[in-house]
């Protein structure tokens, strides 16, 4: 658990004026609540004047109580950001780091996201529990979000409800706009089991817009303005460039990064010819090396051979590909050191 | 006008009571069948954007609307009175409609970045800041008309329903104020902060407060007994004042925030089954002599199953807020299941109670059919338990697999499938009984007998029960 904490996190550290108010309040209602049980009552008593000063109080309690949140939210707001802080201007750019060339907004895209209610099945933090759990796919503990990493968002949408994954570092896993467009317009193309509706009403500009902003999301801004990934060499084997479109367009950027980060299945990169740690479908585990016939293998049946550490979700692509495409994609990963 | 007045806010209210529930139960098939909804997107329309018409309609049109209508009956009754102002109620009952309508438009075309008609990023306050405005300016009519008619009183002392209608209505306007106009001044966490003491609040200190003063004049009058207890009105009365407004950062306990501020939550979540407890006791208790009446009149019946909910919410709220248990529940669906089980079952009971009490006293006629006002209430009764269990299971499995199991979502869907079609089935068994109601009320309003003073709101099987005279 690499949760940090400020120094005024824990209860201990809160304001002193937070602690003469809440032993007032405690000991006030203590107080009322002895009255109200076993006081005397003079309902006589009453009066208009009685009454008026009673409807007060009901607006100073809850105003009391709003003060209570607006002091950690004026702290939370003094917070210096994180390295890693999302922080982009209205107006600015990025341009697709999956290399499409395609440009989009991701602030602009953060409105939309809030305009087409995305954040009611996503939410934008990941908690220190969630990497224990099913939900943090792929993340590394010290992505868990700190309060630092929100100082530059204009407005908050963290999110109650997750019924789809979060996405506080889906720009880190999918580094690639046309994959995040392709995706909005037809979920179930890449992940066949999944309920989310299609957005395919956006507008293109829409679409570019919010994908960058998922691409924006779990990426340092710095990095990501200077370029993720390098551009290809100019004289590469066209059977690489084919690869590369096929790894986005059949949507194995879903779950395989290629720059060694983490997601839901193994990184390509640096795969080509090493050793494997796998394990058996009978539960043995072996090490093998990861040459031409193995990846071959891992593609069309993935269950045979599973890397350790990782889950069997992968479909088959047994006949999804042609011999032509399958060599393709082999020559990416092999190019891929 | 004043009649009008009510009747315009209530009558308006059904239409909504039809509505959202319907697009709840319609966009509940996203779970199930998601190509089938994929229509949907030639109207430029998304499961995501159904869902906050659900929950604004839900929220704003049915069960704020009946509540102001039960508000603008029951204040004047209880100060002996005539409503003051009521031309201005009534206005606002027309604003307010507008308020809702321009919502749903505005929600539907989804503006991008314009800082009147785009939606909100608040939950439950999406309604850009247009709507707000106008929805602050209804709030302020029926506060100033409603006021006026508790200073023109000509009974000294306020009943306990008084003090939840009218305090009610001042902390409905502070949350309100606060959740779509005061968070605009925050940026980044702070934002969020803030939010969180309005999404609870929401709940807590516009719907509770008057759903329970509702509840507070119904239960008393159909069961035609006293309130039990004077002092658990004013313990349960003054400790919600107290302990439910720093409830709201419950929501986003394990999100990264100043720990502190966490904790008071919690500790407030834990208090509010004082005030629970007090105001249940008090409905439960207050018809003890004369339980026979429930029988007979169908608001009591409404009013003490909405106490029933409301218990069962109220006791299942501060036990999921704890950390313990809150980390395993949060995110899925156990939470939505929660708050049908308060909107659904506790407070449309009483919407319901409020309604069915008032809809004679109004029109002058009695609701025509005992049969169908049964159906509706056994669907109350039923059908909707086993859809919060449904919910509720749903939010279990997908809880264990993938915080237990640590099963991606992918593999959670295929495993909450079923739980999901039970849901949606005796959802829309759920929204089948509002239809009927709205049916029910509608069609009263063309038959139903004439109504006097002392008669039952729902006519008794005359005829009937004749017949069985006669062959005794």
């Amino acid at each position: 658990m690499q949760h940090q904490h400020q120094p005024w996190q824990a209860p201990s550290e809160a304001s002193g004026v937070y602690w003469v108010l809440v032993v007032l309040v405690g000991a006030g209602l203590l107080a009322f609540m002895l009255w109200a049980l076993y006081g005397k009552m003079r309902p006589r008593r009453w009066t208009t004047a009685g009454y008026h000063a009673l409807g007060a109080l009901v607006i100073i309690m809850t105003l009391f109580t709003l003060v209570l949140y607006i002091i950690p939210a004026n702290q939370a707001q003094q917070i210096p950001p994180t390295a890693r802080a999302w922080d982009w201007k209205p107006g600015e750019t990025i341009k697709d780091p999956g290399g499409s060339g395609l440009e989009g907004e991701p602030y602009r895209g953060y409105l939309v996201y809030l305009a087409n209610g995305c954040t009611y099945c996503h939410t934008l933090y990941l908690r220190p529990e969630d990497l224990k759990t099913g939900w943090a796919e792929g993340a590394k503990p010290d992505e868990v979000s700190q309060m630092g990493d929100f100082v530059h968002f204009p407005f908050t949408m963290l999110g109650t409800q997750r019924d789809g994954p979060d996405l506080s570092i889906i720009g880190r896993k999918i580094p690639d706009m046309k994959y995040h467009i392709d995706h909005l317009v037809d979920p179930r193309k890449f992940k066949p089991k999944s309920v989310m509706p299609t957005y395919r009403y956006l507008s293109e500009r829409d679409l570019r817009d919010l994908a960058a902003f998922l691409v924006s999301l779990g990426n340092e801004p710095q990095k990501l303005r200077a370029g993720v990934t390098p551009t290809p060499p100019p004289a590469e084997d066209p059977r690489i460039a084919k690869g590369r479109e096929l790894y986005r367009s059949a949507g194995c950027v879903a779950c395989h990064s290629v720059d060694g980060s983490p997601n839901v299945g193994p990184t390509w990169k640096g795969l080509f010819e090493h050793e494997v740690e796998v394990v058996l479908p009978d539960g043995t585990e072996t090490k093998v090396l990861a040459d031409e016939a193995y990846l071959r293998e891992s593609i069309e049946q993935p269950a045979a051979k599973i890397v350790k550490g990782f889950q069997n979700v992968m479909p088959s692509y047994a006949g999804r590909f042609t011999d032509e495409e399958l060599q393709a994609l082999i020559e990416y990963i092999k190019s891929l050191r | 006008m004043a009649e009008k007045a009510i009747k315009l806010w209530f009558f308006s209210s059904l239409v909504w009571l039809a509505l959202g529930p319907l697009i709840g139960a319609l966009m509940s098939l996203q779970f199930l069948w998601p190509n089938a909804l994929n229509f949907l997107a030639d109207f430029n329309f998304a499961y995501s954007k159904a869902r906050i018409f659900h929950t604004n309609l839900v929220i704003y049109g049915w069960i704020g609307m009946s509540f102001v209508a039960a508000i603008l009956y029951i204040i004047p009754k209880l100060c002996g009175t005539e409503l003051k102002y009521p031309k201005l109620a009534y206005w606002a009952g027309w604003l307010w409609n507008l308020a809702v309508l321009l919502n749903l438009i505005l929600i539907w075309a989804g503006i991008v970045g314009n800082p009147l008609l785009s939606i909100q990023p608040y939950e439950y306050a999406e309604a850009p800041l247009l709507v707000d405005i106008l929805i602050v300016l209804c709030a302020v009519a029926v506060i100033f008309s409603v006021h006026s008619t508790v200073l023109a009183r000509t009974k000294p002392t306020l009943y306990v329903s008084v003090w939840y209608l009218l305090g009610g209505l001042y902390t409905t306007a502070i949350t309100y104020l606060v959740g779509n106009f005061l968070v605009l001044a925050f940026s980044g966490l702070g934002n969020q902060i803030i939010h969180a003491w309005w999404l609870h609040n929401a709940v807590g200190l516009f719907i509770t407060p008057l759903g329970l003063g509702i509840a507070y004049y119904l239960i008393p009058i159909a069961s035609q007994q006293p309130v039990y207890s004077h002092r658990l009105g004013i313990l349960g009365f003054w400790t919600l004042m107290a302990f439910y407004p720093g409830t709201g950062l419950h929501h986003f306990l394990q999100m990264p925030m100043p720990t502190w501020i966490g904790e008071f939550a919690v500790v407030s979540s834990v208090l509010l089954a004082i005030p629970v407890l007090a105001v249940v006791v008090n409905h439960l208790a207050t018809p003890a002599g004369n339980w026979r009446k429930i029988f007979d009149s169908f608001p009591l019946r409404f009013a003490i199953f909405g106490s029933v909910y409301y218990l069962f919410t109220c006791i299942q709220g501060p036990f999921q807020t704890t950390h313990a248990v809150n980390w395993f529940v949060h995110f899925t669906e156990w939470v939505q299941a929660h708050a049908h089980l308060a909107l659904t079952g506790a407070f449309t009971c009483y919407g319901i109670a409020a309604i069915i009490y008032i809809f004679p006293r109004l029109t002058g006629r009695q609701l025509y059919s005992r049969t169908l006002a049964n159906w509706v209430f056994w669907i109350m009764a039923v059908v909707f338990p086993l859809f919060y269990l449904g919910f509720t299971h749903s939010g279990l499995v997908t809880g264990i697999s993938i915080n237990i199991l640590g099963n991606t979502i992918y593999e959670t869907i295929s495993a909450v499938w079923l739980a999901r079609l039970f849901r949606t089935l005796m959802g829309a068994g759920v929204v089948l009984g509002f239809l009927l109601f709205g049916y029910l009320i509608v069609r009263s309003l063309q038959i139903g007998p004439k109504f006097a003073e002392g008669m039952n709101e729902v006519a008794e099987p005359v005829l009937a029960r004749a017949e069985r005279r006669v062959t005794a």
